[in-house]
């Protein structure tokens, strides 16, 4: 069975002299605060459906906890990576713009702020006026997506899902997958070479590559088609008629 | 496992145009390159230029 978990997030604020609760919230902080912690779950890739997990109105100042959250989901190494606020550029891309609207809202006013709290012991993440979440620009690693190709010798998991890819460069690369990635991929791909699409932190003087996520399995086989070349040269040809001398041409575009 | 083959502008217009005096070799380069699993790269560049 699979193993779910809770997650808690809260909002503090004061409207007059009332702290913000289940029983005095305004309707458009409500709705605001819904939404935002809605886009923080299921992230850019909406990888969950949230009409699925139920949610419980809280005391605290106000909160939601939602609960029955699959533990595989990359939300929960998003979590982690917010333990260091100069850490927005390494979480998915929705989550971190909710994180920056908490940030600014936090700042804009004092008796503003959030928390989110996982179970199982993890690390509660608050913004408040005194913290600065931030993408990490003097950080060496970049996000970027990336189409890798190695042969892959491990693919599976019961709590972290992914695969494991032997590149090309000679690194060994472990690529976090969802549970639903894997399990409805049709292809067995073990031990054979495969091209993937991946989001991944790079080093950008080593090259060096971590905490990769799998976006998706290419379709690759790379193959020699004569009717497809045919075809392929027919347009060419009459795409580049009028150019007599394409190395002249090249050279002109590249400033002579 | 092959490192790759960066092809260039020159290449591909070789390549997809018939009466390029190389048509046939560049032809016979790609084929080698696909059959033999050797990764082909393109620039930016090249894929603007072309």
């Amino acid at each position: 069975m699979r193993s779910t978990r809770t997650l808690r997030f809260k909002l503090f604020d004061q409207i007059g002299e009332a702290e913000v609760s289940p029983s005095a919230v305004s309707l458009p902080l409500l709705k605001q605060y819904a939404e935002e912690v809605g886009s923080f779950l299921s992230g850019s890739r909406k990888v969950i459906n949230l009409a699925n997990f139920p949610v419980a109105v809280k005391q605290g100042s106000f909160e939601f906890e939602v609960s029955g959250l699959p533990d595989d989901i990359d939300l929960w190494t998003d979590l982690r990576a917010l333990r260091q606020q100069d850490s927005l550029q390494a979480v998915d891309r929705g989550r971190a713009a909710v994180m920056e609207k908490w940030q600014e809202a936090a700042r804009k006013r004092s008796t503003r702020g959030y928390a989110i709290e996982p179970d199982q012991g993890g690390a509660r993440i608050r913004v408040t006026a005194e913290t600065a979440y931030r993408h990490g620009v003097d950080s060496p690693w970049y996000l970027a997506e990336r189409y890798l190709r190695g042969s892959l010798y491990e693919s599976g998991g019961k709590k972290s899902p992914n695969i494991h890819l032997q590149l090309e460069t000679g690194q060994s690369l472990p690529i976090a997958a969802t549970r639903e990635q894997l399990r409805d991929d049709k292809e067995n791909r073990l031990y054979q070479e495969v091209l993937v699409r991946v989001s991944v932190e790079q080093h950008r003087d080593s090259g060096e590559l971590r905490n990769a996520r799998l976006i998706r399995f290419e379709d690759y086989r790379p193959a020699f088609d004569p009717e497809r070349f045919a075809a392929y040269v027919e347009e060419g040809s009459h795409a580049w008629r009028d150019i007599d001398d394409p190395v002249a041409w090249v050279r002109n575009q590249r400033g002579g | 496992m092959s490192a790759g083959c960066l092809l260039d502008t020159s290449f591909l217009i070789t390549l997809a145009k018939r009466d390029r005096p190389q048509h046939a070799v560049a032809r016979n380069y790609f084929r080698y390159c696909l059959d033999a699993g050797i990764p082909l790269y393109l620039s930016p560049l090249a894929v603007m230029e072309f």
